[in-house]
């Protein structure tokens, strides 16, 4: 499946990639002891949902697909990992502002803090990454 | 497939990105709009109100301030406001020492030393950075000058940019001395030397001196400063009148002082103690100076032991924080124009490791902790990991060392030992252990102060008060205010109850007396002050626990602080300096005391006088897990006067809670009921009514029932659930969700121009005085130091002012804590380590800022005795030490019995009404193995049935919102779920993930119940508040439009448009491509 494919596919499958591993760290952040995300499910939903169109429209490129389907696919995985970046986003801020102030000796905080950081980095590399693949041409290498 | 396709597509994938990004940029904007505001002095929602007649009536402005056009006169506003900073500072300043160098002549030429001579600690609320325009000490001391110096932009707010620069026009007489320039230099250049050193600030964490920003606490070392200022040590031959050396030390929120804390090579051993930098520019300044005065700028109490007994120290006056412009005020001092008046509210030991408390004091932590375990043999729960055991009964600060030295005087309890010395060169010495007694201070004059007769006793039913004649005579020769002091002294029974030899009963302070001139006043004395709290008196009802008077001789005096006044009873039981072989310090004054034999219940101990609250309550014991004793009987051994030796505190460290305190621990304090019939109880009726409609009606007025049952089950839950920063919408009683709270105590954290409400007197963002920043006044000690209740009052009444030009109702603060020891990072909040002195500051203060309708909640309710694991720490003590020392700041303001009879000057509604303080805010701490805020006995047994407590009594930042019923259960009114508000349904959820519903509670009668009490009792609260002025049936929640909103706005508008109309093009150009392909 791999083999002979266009750059675009290679960087949508490392954009889906880092939403996949910002799930992770979503689940971490979100678990930690008292830091639960508020919203934090649909949040989860989103990213879920994400990987799931960007894998789809991995198997749909390599299967020659419509490329308007396969961008769509890649569009909606775009807006469903920003989706997913606002909900971490507004929960976390409010966590970094405890932090920096009345709530610096919490380590579950920072805890949820830094690993929330490195969900928000990977959100954002997938969410560059999806429209760096968007940019390129799309079909097979051959 | 056509280059254009590959076009179309790149710029949807772009365009869909920049959509989606302005997207979240809008929300984080909506989500964080108060303090988007505030950083960019935008205003986007506003209250306004149309109707006429009685809004802006309630509560105004003095005249004085007004112009005429009824809006606010920003000028002279200001200029009272530095008024008041100054005589506030003023009035706190306690003289500790002068040989007569002080006061000092005007224009003289003299010279600062000191780090925090340039760079004075002027601290602002929970230790936060000063913002916006200050006065340092050089700026007072020096000609009159017109360019105040704006702070620094700050971590925590580094986004407000004080902007106000116009003081030219104001007031600003100094003390016209000419100061050298060049040790200024050094200390500006030295500044530059590390980072994060803010000009006007504090050091944010002090768990460790090793910490690289602890450096900030030291001086530079004399090498140093004449690396960067080569001609210092000639330039002081130039400035040479006096040298004024300043030494002082931080107080933060969430960071304590460390036992040991202290950076290798600063040459002290505990971070209080002068380091060798600062005891090498005191030496320079002792052998270049024929006038030394050091400045004691700190409210954790330092070991000033070593000043004290310089003898080329000519001067000492201990300045505390005095806040934004209160140099002025210390100016005043320095120079004569202010006769210092203030007491210490602390103790300063010679080692503060003496103190009992600090035997016990910093991280423990549950051996059997464990998140993952077992809740049937560990403690589970995160917020419970740690624990401290305050072993030292209720022998805090002077209770501690006046009755130690009581006792060794008397040669009883084992008190003349080496056991708990730590200054002594042998045995306990307290001349060797303090430096400085509780409320000491010293005058540019001296007074006679004398008990005039007998005092007044009335006896009628529960209540027992004795009103004392004091008279006060200036016999000096300059004028000045005196503070009276009045101490008591109740009989110790061997064995019996833990009692302090001596005590603060209750104070005032003359008017400025001239040389010759004498005054009268009378002093209340309310003997439930000086009541012992039995904790194992068997009552007749079958409980456990009451107040007692124990017969016997109570004496009575007035004194310079808690030692001359020992010393007066002592000598009044004939002891001498000569006949305790030296025992005694010094010879008090028998003539200074008055003594009353009483004989309780005919000769037994009386029970019954206090054996019920002023509520009309019986009193019995409500916190019976305060104790680790009550789970885990004779574990802990108190200290106790008995034996003093013997019950020395030992620490108790790596405890392991037992099974019996597990439950408690874990949180199991409420099962929620889900088959109760609940059917009586009233929800969402149409009865009309608008919350408007009953200001400032009476608590017991039948219409608050009428009104809350109009409110659903949701809408109280949502009250509750939101009772923090921000407040909901309830539409069924038309009250508007908003922000109406403010969370300091020496002032708002607002520019004067933030107005949350269209009154007349709103300051517009366009006045140039609009971004005058309002907290500015000297903290917590400052204010009880002053030992001035109407000094105390008229801060109340300066919060409230500033509450009502910026539109806000109710205030977290002030700070009501004891200062349980030295270390304590927090004390700066907390007025002092005795409650009657706190809990009458704080009652003045409360009723001071109601005049104004701002509803103070003080904190933090209760036993916030360390910042070390505050967040939900266990502190473990007797309930005797628990009513005593700690409850008793927070009963005095709620059930303000002062006022019951004679109503504050600027009142003139009902008669009858109620002064008790309406607000709490409650602690992150635990009481013994119960959060305090879900503890039954704290919020419902003391404080609503025996105090009477009826109002807003909201949760710290996010408190325990997994155990929702319980808190609810307590009588805790409001969540402060900070951050956490959310237009759709609660978003409020325990830490398991369970959101807090209706659902979750229409099967539990006593929840409902509950919930609706809440209602009532925050509602209410705020029905008495200046929130009264802004409301009537047209007011509504107004959105404005700002520069930042319309940006949002149109970002995510043209992207959005490009966006569809890239798809539309790129869906277009791909079907004709694959179409042409096909």
């Amino acid at each position: 499946m791999f083999k002979h494919q266009k750059a675009s596919f290679i960087t949508a499958l490392a954009a889906t990639a880092c939403v996949l591993i910002s799930l992770v760290f979503f689940l971490i952040s979100g678990s930690t002891v008292g830091y639960s995300i508020s919203n934090g499910h649909w949040g989860l939903i989103a990213t879920a949902v994400s990987v799931l169109f960007g894998a789809a429209s991995l198997l749909a490129q390599s299967k020659k697909a419509g490329e308007l389907a396969v961008s769509l696919m890649r569009l909606a995985a775009l807006f469903l990992v920003m989706a997913a970046l606002a909900v971490l986003l507004m929960d976390r801020a409010v966590v970094a502002g405890g932090l920096f102030t009345w709530n610096s000796l919490d380590k579950y905080a920072w805890q949820a803090f830094y690993t929330g950081i490195a969900c928000l980095v990977f959100q954002l590399l997938g969410t560059i990454l999806f429209v760096a693949s968007g940019c390129m041409k799309q079909g097979s290498a051959e | 497939m056509g280059k254009k396709t590959g076009l179309y597509r790149a710029l949807c994938f772009v365009t869909a990105f920049l959509f989606a990004l302005s997207g979240v940029a809008g929300l984080m904007l909506e989500r964080f709009r108060q303090q988007v505001d505030e950083t960019l002095g935008t205003t986007s929602q506003k209250v306004v109100s149309t109707g006429d007649g009685s809004l802006w009536s309630a509560f105004t402005p003095p005249e004085a301030l007004m112009n005429e056009d009824g809006t606010l006169n920003t000028h002279d506003t200001i200029q009272h406001f530095i008024d008041f900073s100054r005589e506030l500072a003023a009035g706190g300043t306690v003289l500790l020492k002068n040989n007569g160098t002080l006061p000092l002549k005007k224009g003289l030429s003299i010279s600062l030393l000191g780090m925090k001579s340039y760079y004075p600690i002027l601290a602002s609320g929970q230790g936060m950075p000063i913002v916006g325009s200050i006065i340092t000490l050089e700026d007072a001391l020096s000609k009159n000058r017109t360019d105040f110096r704006n702070a620094r932009r700050n971590v925590q707010r580094n986004n407000i940019k004080p902007s106000f620069k116009k003081l030219d026009d104001y007031d600003f007489a100094g003390g016209e001395m000419k100061i050298n320039p060049v040790p200024f230099q050094a200390y500006e250049e030295y500044s530059k030397e590390f980072s994060g050193w803010g000009r006007f600030t504090y050091i944010p964490t002090m768990m460790s001196f090793n910490d690289e920003t602890s450096r900030h606490f030291d001086d530079p070392s004399l090498e140093t400063i004449e690396k960067y200022a080569p001609d210092f040590m000639s330039s002081l031959h130039e400035y040479n009148d006096a040298a004024i050396v300043v030494v002082g030390r931080p107080s933060s929120e969430n960071g304590d002082y460390a036992v040991g804390g202290v950076l290798e090579g600063q040459g002290n051993t505990e971070p209080l103690e002068l380091t060798t930098n600062e005891r090498e520019i005191i030496r320079v300044a002792t052998e270049n100076f024929d006038k030394v005065i050091v400045l004691v700028n700190c409210v954790n109490a330092m070991e000033l032991g070593e000043l004290q007994s310089n003898d080329k120290i000519d001067a000492i006056l201990w300045i505390a924080h005095p806040g934004s412009f209160g140099m002025l005020g210390v100016c005043d001092v320095l120079t004569g124009e202010a006769n210092p008046s203030g007491g210490l509210p602390d103790t300063y030991a010679a080692r503060n490791l003496s103190a009992p408390a600090m035997v016990n004091f910093g991280d423990y932590k549950f051996t059997n902790f464990n998140t993952e375990g077992s809740p049937s043999t560990d403690v589970t729960r995160h917020q419970s990991s740690s624990y401290v055991v305050e072993a030292e009964s209720i022998y805090v600060g002077y209770r501690y060392y006046e009755t130690r030295y009581n006792d060794v005087v008397l040669g009883q309890g084992n008190a003349d030992s080496t056991v708990g010395a730590v200054a002594s060169q042998g045995n306990w010495r307290y001349q060797e252990e303090v430096v400085y007694p509780f409320g000491y201070g010293l005058s540019y004059t001296t007074f006679s102060r004398e008990l005039v007769g007998e005092p007044k006793i009335t006896r009628s039913g529960h209540n027992f008060t004795m009103d004392f004649t004091v008279k006060v005579t200036n016999t000096g020769s300059v004028a000045g205010r005196s503070n009276i002091q009045l101490y008591a002294q109740a009989p110790y029974i061997q064995g019996g109850v833990e009692k302090s030899a001596i005590q603060l009963a209750a104070y005032d302070i003359t008017s400025l007396l001239q040389p010759g001139q004498s005054e009268t006043k009378v002093i209340h004395v309310d003997m439930q002050d000086i009541a012992s709290y039995d904790m194992l008196h068997q009552n007749s009802n079958g409980t456990q626990g009451t107040w007692i008077l124990d017969a016997g001789d109570y004496c009575f005096t007035v004194a310079n602080g808690a030692h001359e006044a020992l010393n007066n009873v002592l000598a009044s039981q004939g002891k001498t300096v000569a006949n305790t072989s030296g025992l005694m310090d010094a010879d008090g004054n028998a003539s200074a005391v008055w003594v009353y034999h009483y004989s309780g219940n005919n000769g037994a101990v009386d029970d019954t006088t206090f054996a019920v609250s002023k509520n009309n309550i019986t009193i019995s014991n409500q916190l019976k897990y305060s104790d680790w004793n009550d789970y885990e009987p004779g574990r802990v051994q108190q200290l106790s006067r008995s034996d003093w030796s013997g019950t020395w505190p030992v620490e108790y460290r790596d405890m392991t809670a037992p099974e019996a305190m597990l439950a408690d621990l874990n949180g199991q304090y409420y099962t929620v009921k889900t088959d109760e019939d609940t059917s009586g109880i009233v929800f969402g009726a149409d009865n009309g009514l608008k919350f408007y409609d009953l200001a400032f009606r009476d608590f017991d007025d039948p219409d608050w029932q009428k009104l809350i049952d109009q409110m659903t089950i949701d809408e109280c839950l949502g009250l509750i659930a939101y009772g923090g920063n921000e407040f909901r919408d309830i539409p069924s009683i038309g009250f508007i969700r908003g922000s109406f709270t403010e969370n300091s105590g020496n002032g708002m954290q607002s520019e004067m121009c933030d107005s949350r409400v269209d009154s007349p007197w709103a300051v517009s963002k366009k006045d140039n005085n609009g971004h005058f920043y309002l907290e500015l006044y000297a903290t917590a000690p400052t204010v009880a130091a002053s030992f001035n209740p109407d000094l105390q009052f008229r801060m109340g009444e300066e919060v409230g002012l500033q509450a009502l030009i910026v539109g806000l109702p109710i205030l977290w603060g002030p700070g009501l804590n004891t200062h349980r020891m030295a270390y304590n990072g927090r004390n700066g909040d907390y007025y002092s380590e005795d409650p009657i002195l706190t809990g009458n500051t704080g009652m003045e203060f409360a009723i001071g800022a109601f005049k104004y309708g701002l509803l103070a909640s003080p904190k933090h309710f209760a036993f916030n005795d360390q910042e070390t694991n505050r967040g939900g720490v266990a502190p473990f003590m007797s309930e005797q030490r628990a009513r005593e020392v700690e409850l008793r700041a927070f009963q005095i303001p709620i059930e303000a019995n002062k006022y019951d009879n004679a109503a504050p000057a600027y009142w003139n509604g009902e008669k009858d009404h109620d002064f008790g303080m309406r607000g709490l805010m409650t602690s992150f701490s635990k009481i013994g193995g119960i959060e305090c805020t879900a503890s039954e006995g704290l919020m419902t047994g003391i404080a609503k049935n025996e105090w009477g407590f009826r109002g807003y009594a909201v949760t710290d930042i996010g408190d325990d919102t997994d155990i929702f019923a319980a808190v609810a259960n307590a009588g805790v009114t409001g969540y402060d779920l900070r951050g956490r508000f959310s237009e759709t349904g609660y978003d409020a959820h325990t830490n398991d993930g369970e959101t807090i519903s209706a659902e979750m509670f229409k099967g539990d009668a006593n929840i409902l119940t509950k919930i609706k009490e809440a209602a009532h009792n925050t509602i209410w609260a705020f029905c008495q508040t200046n929130l009264m002025n802004a409301y009537d049936s047209s007011t509504a929640y107004q959105s404005v439009m700002t520069w930042w909103k319309a940006a949002y706005m149109t970002a995510i508008g043209v992207t959005g448009v490009l966006f569809v109309l890239s798809l539309i093009l790129y869906s277009v150009s791909a079907l004709k491509s694959r179409k042409e392909h096909n």
